[in-house]
């Protein structure tokens, strides 16, 4: 049969974000796909060179409008190590609220747009609603529903009531309730079983040669996750399971990202419960000695990298930071040969991916 | 991570003692390699330590050349530090053992112009394909 070649993108109504996809079909079979980014580049590593330590806060948190504030974590916890800062621990219980409750609403964004992709409009309706509830939460506490501004260097930004913990804590429980509605689904819907089973199946091998990480890479039985695994802010004083499952399929990533955010639930009542008392930041120097630090931080896609280097002055030498779908494209490049073109919205949906995370 | 059997391995591969270095400000491990030995170097860990995760690859101005840095995890952070120069400044591909190196070293050489011998398409990846000027890490004054 003859082959040809489907450009997905730049602008797609299937891409959220501008990337390019060329896609190689003979009939209804993808027989090979190039992925190509780049349309958001906008140089922050340079840019984060040029602002000091505390304005790089503000910058790096407009690296994504998702995980915002995994980046600013990683950045800051990248800085306070040079600096030799210990945050308060109040600071690192609220660092873990606001990263949890980023995954929950990532997690039920991504629900959202792949229930789309396969036409399950009412479940995407459905995800993106309960997702308000969590936006919501971020604003009460933050100011802010997108960029939340929550740390910076030393510490953190936001303070939580006696009363905002109880009223957090009862929306929290009826919030698990509706998420009781999504593992039901998942567990037991015949359409979405079918355009999700056995699809874009991604082996173990694949996942160890593309340094995959975060839920595609525990959806393919990869037992890692930097917060158990290299414990940062509060995670070590705090219980939870990490999930794996090992279909490697777009379903197995949809249950792993599920029972995550039942998880992330647990997670923020704990630090709700356990909330200690104290300081919200401790002052950071404005000069930074000589020195260079990594940090790595397991935002809702998966391992954030973030390296940091002083040259003694007010400003960082280098700043590179490795966001979880940069690898994760290349590996899509990879998956996309064998597929069914009807199913290739479900796998490109299902990689959850990041273009502004991923172009910087 | 055992330190001491990662040392034992780099060392035979740049066939001289080398010597892991934890970073006084966080928890992870540098180690200056050759370039020469950099091959030899990948090669061992992902014999003996079942290496397969490169997180990134930076790369950063220093004096006349560059130090590339691999980023590695191998149950805790690991950093090869590679020191590179010559004009183009150069260094051998690792795409061939980590596939994931394809994308990171084509960024590297988009921002800084360092080039990848043996890379099967080092075509732009963050840059225009149309691209003139100096890498966009080394130019002197941004726009």
């Amino acid at each position: 049969m003859t082959e040809m070649t489907i450009p997905i993108g730049p602008q797609h109504p299937l891409l959220k974000e501008p990337l390019s996809i060329e896609l190689d079909v003979s009939g209804e079979r993808v027989v090979g796909g190039r992925v190509n980014i780049g349309y958001v580049h906008r140089g922050i590593e340079r840019l984060c060179q040029q602002r000091t330590y505390a304005q790089n806060t503000a910058l790096v948190e407009r690296i994504c409008g998702i995980c915002s504030h995994a980046h600013t974590t990683a950045y800051c916890q990248a800085v306070e190590s040079l600096m030799g800062l210990a945050i308060p621990e109040r600071a690192a219980y609220i660092r873990v609220l606001m990263c949890e409750l980023e995954r929950i609403h990532s997690h039920l964004l991504w629900l959202g747009v792949l229930a789309e992709a396969i036409g399950f409009t009412t479940i995407f309706m459905y995800a993106w609603r309960d997702r308000e509830m969590i936006l919501d939460m971020m604003e009460e506490l933050s100011g802010g529903r997108i960029a939340h501004a929550a740390n910076i260097v030393g510490g953190v930004r936001v303070d939580i009531s006696p009363e905002q913990v109880e009223l957090l804590l009862q929306r929290l429980r009826a919030f698990d309730e509706q998420m009781a509605f999504f593992r039901e689904l998942i567990d037991r819907d015949r359409s979405f079983h079918r355009r999700t089973l056995g699809i874009g199946r991604v082996s173990l091998d694949m996942v160890h040669a593309y340094s995959m990480v975060g839920p595609p890479a525990r959806a393919s039985g990869c037992d890692v996750d930097l917060r158990r695994d290299a414990p940062y802010a509060a995670y070590s004083s705090l219980a939870f399971d990490v999930i794996t499952a090992d279909g490697g399929d777009v379903w197995s990533r949809a249950q792993v990202r599920l029972q995550e955010t039942i998880q992330s639930v647990r997670l923020c009542q704990q630090v709700l419960q356990e909330l200690p008392e104290g300081d919200l930041a401790t002052r950071a120097p404005r000069r930074v000695a000589p020195g260079e630090a990594v940090a790595r931080v397991e935002s809702p896609r998966g391992e954030l990298f973030y390296y940091v280097r002083s040259d003694g002055s007010d400003r960082p030498a280098r700043v590179k930071m490795r966001t979880p779908t940069l690898p994760m494209l290349l590996a899509l490049q990879y998956t996309l040969p064998g597929l069914e073109t009807a199913d290739v919205a479900a796998v490109i949906a299902g990689a959850d991916l990041c273009i502004a995370c991923a172009d910087r | 991570m055992d330190a001491t059997a990662i040392e034992r391995t780099l060392g035979q591969a740049c066939s001289a003692p080398v010597e892991l270095l934890p970073l006084a400000t966080c928890a992870e491990l540098f180690v200056d390699i050759p370039s020469a030995s950099l091959l030899a170097a990948m090669e061992g860990l992902m014999r003996e330590h079942d290496l397969y995760h490169l997180t990134t690859i930076t790369a950063l101005r220093d004096g006349d050349g560059f130090l590339v840095l691999y980023h590695l995890w191998l149950g805790g952070g690991l950093t090869l530090r590679v020191r590179c120069s010559g004009a183009p400044p150069s260094l051998p591909s690792v795409c061939h053992l980590l596939p994931v190196a394809e994308w990171y070293e084509r960024e590297v050489h988009d921002l800084f112009g360092i080039r990848f011998e043996g890379h099967p398409n080092l075509k732009p990846l963050l840059l225009p394909e149309d691209w003139v000027g100096p890498p966009p890490m080394l130019a002197e004054e941004t726009p």
